[in-house]
């Protein structure tokens, strides 16, 4: 078993604390990725469970066993740096065993695991080159190589594929989620790009300012975002967001208002907000259209600029009381810059969000 | 349980680096602290510190009576500032020169320059005496600022023209566009960004030339223009036997330069640490 | 190139010309009343053959090569244990340590010399009392005195004080090692000496060798401290006579013996050629097998 359990762990540096007991519970073979803004912590988190930082507070278990006072050795985890951090004087051979001869005492059970290893990866024409003789992506497969060979309980990723090239991006994207079905290990993967996250991920933890936002799966997090801060970080374009006032908050449903626009009714929960309460909506771009049948939130606005990629077009447009909208349809669009248009969404599709920016529960917005 | 290993393991690291410490500074401490004391309690108890008793100043007043430390110390102020002064103007004009303008013979000058680095300019030493003899420099301060100059000139322009060339090409094209003329660039785009390397060249320059007990013994031994260094030296030999005006002699010489280290050091870390010398 | 003219100018005039005239002078000799002929090679062969010359010559560089294998052997690995210590991660009072232990490298040579002669003067007894307090007060000798332990006590003072420059050069290299690759180490399992075994040593190499051969110009060159401790006779005995006080004796002669600036020439242009020697050897052979490494 090599699951990961972190029970409030926190750590600070001098006086300033960067990680807020966060409590994450990571089964055994999961593909797991931390997502978040620069600085949120996802990377520290990372290196306390690597044992590259001490825990200051709380828990970590793997594979059921306390380990906050183990080294990175003792705790059986092997990691892929940002960088590579392949030792520059040493052959792709001696990179991948360096770890390797430290346990394993047997030379020929060292090669024969480094050129299965190099196999898996195919770097077998490549074992007597020096990193600089490499290319980004030969590196790139080197580290995971390195990290590979060891057998580990479980694989950490540090941001691993931000130093490659949009193409190659993609391709090991793909490469590393292969990986993960044939080996079967725990992965922890850290990310700022969404995107990787929403294609990688068995389940996704969402960080902010050292604290959990969110857990939950790809689609989880798509489709109920439990705050603003999620709902705006997951998706491209961001969910647009649009200031609303609680006009009757009635058993089942909510009447809003919103600045220029006519009042109209979603469906709620009861209890949820009082009369007079300012809430945010948000709807995802791709749930607006334009015109639409009777949507049960309609706006309008003015388009700004229109713009083609072919498959979709996005659609700027301001509203009456001047806040912004993005709107993705669909081929090519027929609006025009300076058009008045009216754009709605179903009732299913929009989020509403309390003062605090909590999202409500709302018994129709779509689940999976 | 790793944490009492790692506090055993700093324990140690911090046992060794205090005992070099002490093994470093013991010896300077040593003839500092008993430069202050009486000739008796020198020998009687020399790893005491002065205490009222044994306090006694009678090596300081021997040596300034007894020798022109004032002067000695004006001449190393002079030489030494003046050289710096020079050095870091022409060293930096060359450096900017040897790093911005692709003219021909560029590499061949760079490399005629850097001959200084590795070759000690004591090995000139004859041809020097009979050059400063024949220009009537014996025995001036001049002719130990040009020598020195000619000594520091090499690793000055090598140092500064290395960071010179990592100052962005678009400063420097800005201003050219703005139509500065490239005097104007050196003095106040290039110079002012090169500040803190000429800082670690300066302290670079300022050490060996203060230090220096050579070119002052064969280029200005006169009681004139002895520097400190040279005049120490002189004067201890002159005195070797009297042991207070040997200790304070040479804490008169030790604590003007330690004070200017422990100013500068901070300088001076930071540019050999950023790899200003490779 | 009004930049470049005033460095190259007083720089050719003092640095360059000397040291060439002073090579062109080593084939000249003087006469009593100061006139100067040709005389090929005959210097050298004073030098190096005449016995009352080469013998001190060959002593002189014999020294000398001592004095730089105990720089070699003791002054680089305690810098290189100092700044492999220094480097480590979340030492505290680093920076003191560091301004502390480079102390001694800023004072001048002749005040360092000074300094430890009084401290091992007999006279004075500290180092006798210190070594009783240690125990070990039967160890003590006049070491500066003796012929047999002058050259190596002095060796040891010049080791104490310029320790600093290896300390700093290979601490500043140390830290250009990015903590990526010493924390993908640690991940590996490797243990701190591990670490600086197999990935910071061989990744300092070049630091090191650098380090050795400023080390080597730096000793062939070395004069004030014997000058001011034991004077140009380099005593006892010309025990601890090397290159530089062999120069400063021949060019201004001691004692009974004339100076001959022709034949200081000589000694001169043969201390270049050691140095030449030592630096083409750096370039030409250490410097190709090592790799420099982007890191």
């Amino acid at each position: 078993m090599s699951s990961i359990e972190l029970k409030q762990v926190s750590k600070a540096f001098g006086d300033t604390q960067v990680i807020h007991g966060v409590d994450i519970a990571i089964d055994d073979g999961e593909f797991v990725v931390f997502v978040g803004p620069s600085g949120c912590g996802k990377s520290t988190l990372l290196r306390l469970i690597a044992g590259l930082e001490e825990i200051s507070a709380g828990e970590l278990y793997i594979a059921d066993a306390l380990v906050n006072d183990l080294s990175p050795r003792e705790r059986g985890i092997a990691m892929v740096f940002q960088s590579y951090a392949l030792y520059p004087h040493m052959s792709v051979y001696k990179n991948m065993a360096f770890g390797l001869r430290i346990t394993v005492r047997d030379r020929r059970e060292v090669e024969r695991r480094v050129r299965n290893a190099a196999k898996i990866l195919q770097l077998e024409e490549l074992l007597d080159r020096r990193p600089a003789q490499l290319s980004g992506g030969q590196r790139q497969r080197v580290a995971i190589g390195r990290a590979i060979v060891r057998d580990p309980k479980v694989f950490l990723f540090d941001e691993p594929l931000s130093n490659l090239d949009a193409a190659l991006r993609v391709q090991t994207r793909i490469e590393i989620a292969k990986l993960h079905r044939e080996l079967g290990s725990t992965i922890v993967y850290v990310t700022h790009d969404q995107v990787e996250a929403m294609t990688l991920a068995d389940r996704i933890v969402v960080l902010n300012e050292g604290r959990v936002e969110q857990v939950g799966t790809p689609l989880e997090l798509y489709n109920s975002p439990r705050n603003l801060f999620v709902a705006g970080f997951i998706g491209s374009p961001k969910m647009n967001t649009v200031q609303a006032r609680v006009e009757a908050a009635g058993p089942d449903s909510l009447t809003l208002a919103v600045d220029g626009q006519p009042a109209f009714a979603l469906g709620c929960v009861p209890g949820a907000v009082r009369d007079g309460e300012q809430v945010t909506l948000g709807v995802r771009p791709e749930h607006l259209r334009v015109g639409g049948d009777r949507p049960a939130l309609a706006l309008r606005g003015r388009v700004d600029v229109v713009e083609y990629l072919g498959d979709v077009s996005y659609l700027y447009l301001t509203l009456n009381d001047g806040s912004g909208v993005v709107v993705s349809s669909q081929g090519t669009s027929r609006a025009r810059s300076g058009q008045q248009v009216s754009v709605g969404a179903p009732d299913a599709a929009v989020h509403v969000f309390d003062a605090r920016g909590r999202a409500l529960e709302r018994p129709s917005v779509v689940r999976d | 349980m790793i944490r009492p290993r790692k506090a055993i393991h700093a324990a140690g690291v911090h046992a060794i680096l205090l005992l070099y410490t002490l093994i470093a500074l013991w010896p300077i401490f040593l003839i500092v602290i008993n430069s202050f004391k009486s000739r008796r309690a020198i020998f009687r108890d020399p790893m005491a510190l002065p205490a009222a008793d044994t306090f006694s100043l009678v090596g300081f007043e021997k040596v300034l009576s007894r020798s022109n430390f004032d002067v000695y110390f004006l001449n190393s102020v002079i030489v030494t500032v003046v050289t710096l002064a020079i050095v870091l103007l022409i060293g930096a004009m060359a450096a900017w020169a040897l790093s911005e303008y692709r003219f021909r013979g560029r590499v061949l000058l760079a490399l005629y320059l850097a001959i200084g680095i590795m070759v000690p300019i004591r090995l000139g030493s004859v041809s020097i005496l009979q050059l400063i003899v024949d220009l009537g420099l014996i025995n001036t301060l001049t002719a130990l600022v040009l020598v020195y100059t000619a000594q520091s000139l090499p690793l000055t322009i090598f140092i500064l023209s290395e960071f010179m060339q990592q100052i962005p090409r678009d400063l420097k094209e800005a201003a050219r566009c703005d139509g500065v003329s490239e005097y104007e660039i050196f003095w106040r785009v290039i110079l002012p960004l090169t500040r803190p390397a000429i800082a670690t060249v300066g302290v670079f320059t300022m050490v060996p030339v203060w230090n220096d007990l050579w070119f002052p013994l064969i280029l200005a031994p006169g009681e004139d223009t002895r520097t400190v260094t040279l005049g120490v030296q002189q004067f201890i030999g002159q005195y070797v036997t009297d042991w207070n005006s040997v200790l304070a002699s040479l804490t008169l010489a030790i604590i003007p330069a330690l004070a200017i280290y422990l100013v500068l050091s901070r300088q001076l870390i930071r540019g050999i640490t950023a790899g200003a010398v490779k | 190139m009004v930049f470049l003219a005033p460095a190259t100018l007083i720089y050719t005039l003092f640095m360059i010309y000397p040291l060439a005239d002073s090579i062109r002078l080593s084939f000249f000799t003087a006469d009593a009343t100061g006139a100067v002929s040709f005389a090929g090679l005959d210097n050298y062969r004073t030098l190096i053959g005449d016995p009352d010359w080469s013998a001190k010559f060959w002593n002189a560089l014999g020294n000398n090569l001592l004095f730089f294998v105990v720089h070699m052997l003791v002054q680089n690995p305690i810098g290189l244990l100092l700044a492999a210590l220094l480097s480590l991660p979340r030492l505290r009072a680093r920076n003191t340590y560091r301004t502390l232990l480079f102390m001694p490298t800023m004072l001048s040579v002749v005040i360092i010399g000074f300094v430890w002669q009084l401290i091992l003067s007999p006279l004075w007894g500290v180092s006798e009392t210190l070594l009783d307090a240690l125990g070990l007060v039967h160890l003590f000798r006049p070491w500066l005195g003796e012929e047999s332990s002058a050259l190596l006590t002095l060796s040891l003072i010049s080791v104490w004080q310029f320790v600093g420059i290896p300390m700093m050069l290979i601490y500043a290299a140390l830290l250009n090692i990015p903590d990526d690759l010493v924390e993908a180490a640690v991940i590996d399992g490797a243990g701190h000496w591990r670490i600086f075994w197999f990935i910071k040593f061989p990744l300092i190499l070049p630091t090191l060798a650098m380090v050795s051969i400023l080390t080597f110009v730096a000793n062939f060159n070395a004069f004030d401290l014997i000058y001011a401790v034991k004077g140009a006779l380099a005593g006892p005995n010309f025990s601890t006579d090397i290159m530089g006080t062999l120069f400063y004796r021949t060019f201004f002669g001691f004692q009974l013996q004339l100076g001959s600036p022709t034949l200081g020439a000589t000694v001169a242009t043969l201390m270049f050629l050691v140095i030449l020697l030592g630096v083409l050897f750096y370039l030409f052979v250490i410097q190709r097998r090592l790799q420099r490494y982007a890191l």
